[in-house]
């Protein structure tokens, strides 16, 4: 079984629409997958990805958003969550109960489409804290899109 | 294979259909089956904001409904689920401007991208 960022192919292709299709990925598609980020504490804003452009100019079209929870241990309180590069921390995926069903997370795409450039700093926001029987709550942030260069009016 | 296909500085300036490509494959039992549309605007102080919709139907809206493209820099609109349309070869592909945009200096340029791969869908 390959890994990919210490996350396996398994979970991968969950939260990429992947598993059993066997889609290929689209040429120039970007998955960014942020670390394990611990949800005990709230209110709390923190970094998980700094978008960086091949190319000079670029920007990141982020066509789709999400957060998984960790799947290893029954979610005793729900964490609630968004993703943002401004306050209030909801510009990516909107304030989200992540619930405490297993391996059960949160996305948000449509309908809108937004452009970011280089150099963006993305934070998940914690806005509610989540706990787990471990007391070890960690979700996995994740944005997808591709780089272009945009056209100039 | 998954494509994304993009076509590029399509002015919005103007009420109309405009195509943006006409699907084509040598094998026609293939169907390029397109599973998400998206519209970019074009770097730009935007002044008004262009309605579109982005189709292969006879009013061009089945990929993308009416969208309103706001003035807000740096956004656009795609549409995915639920649907998703299996289009043949010689399918075109198009974009209809119902609203015509503006920007205060240059042209109300927008730009597009369709995802999709062609498929051999089974028969009934």
């Amino acid at each position: 079984m390959s890994w990919i960022r210490g996350r396996n192919w398994v979970f991968f292709q969950l939260i990429t629409g992947g598993l059993g299709r066997s889609v290929t990925p689209v040429p120039g598609e970007i998955v960014i997958l942020g670390p394990a980020i611990n949800v005990q504490t709230a209110p709390a804003q923190i970094p998980f990805a700094t978008l960086t452009a091949p190319v000079p100019g670029q920007h990141f079209i982020l066509r789709r958003a999400g957060v998984a929870k960790s799947a290893a241990y029954a979610w005793t309180a729900a964490p609630h969550v968004s993703l943002g590069t401004v306050a209030p921390w909801t510009n990516i995926m909107i304030n989200s109960n992540l619930a405490t069903a297993v391996q059960q997370g949160s996305g948000e795409t449509e309908p809108d489409l937004a452009a970011y450039p280089s150099g963006t700093v993305l934070f998940i926001s914690v806005n509610i804290a989540g706990n787990n029987a471990t007391a070890n709550a960690r979700v996995y942030p994740f944005i997808i899109g591709h780089w272009k260069t945009i056209s100039i009016c | 294979m998954e494509e994304r296909l993009e076509f590029n500085a399509i002015n919005v300036g103007v009420l109309g259909y405009i195509t943006l490509t006409t699907l084509t494959n040598a094998n026609p039992a293939l169907r390029f089956v397109i599973r998400e549309v998206g519209v970019m605007k074009g770097i730009g102080t935007w002044t008004v904001a262009a309605i579109i919709a982005v189709g292969t139907n006879a009013t061009a809206n089945n990929l993308l409904p009416n969208g309103n493209m706001t003035t807000i820099p740096l956004r656009g609109r795609n549409e995915t689920e639920p649907s998703i349309w299996a289009a043949s070869s010689g399918t075109q592909i198009r974009l209809r401007v119902l609203t015509a945009g503006a920007v205060a200096v240059g042209t109300p340029l927008v730009d597009v991208y369709v995802l999709g791969r062609w498929q051999n869908i089974t028969a009934a």
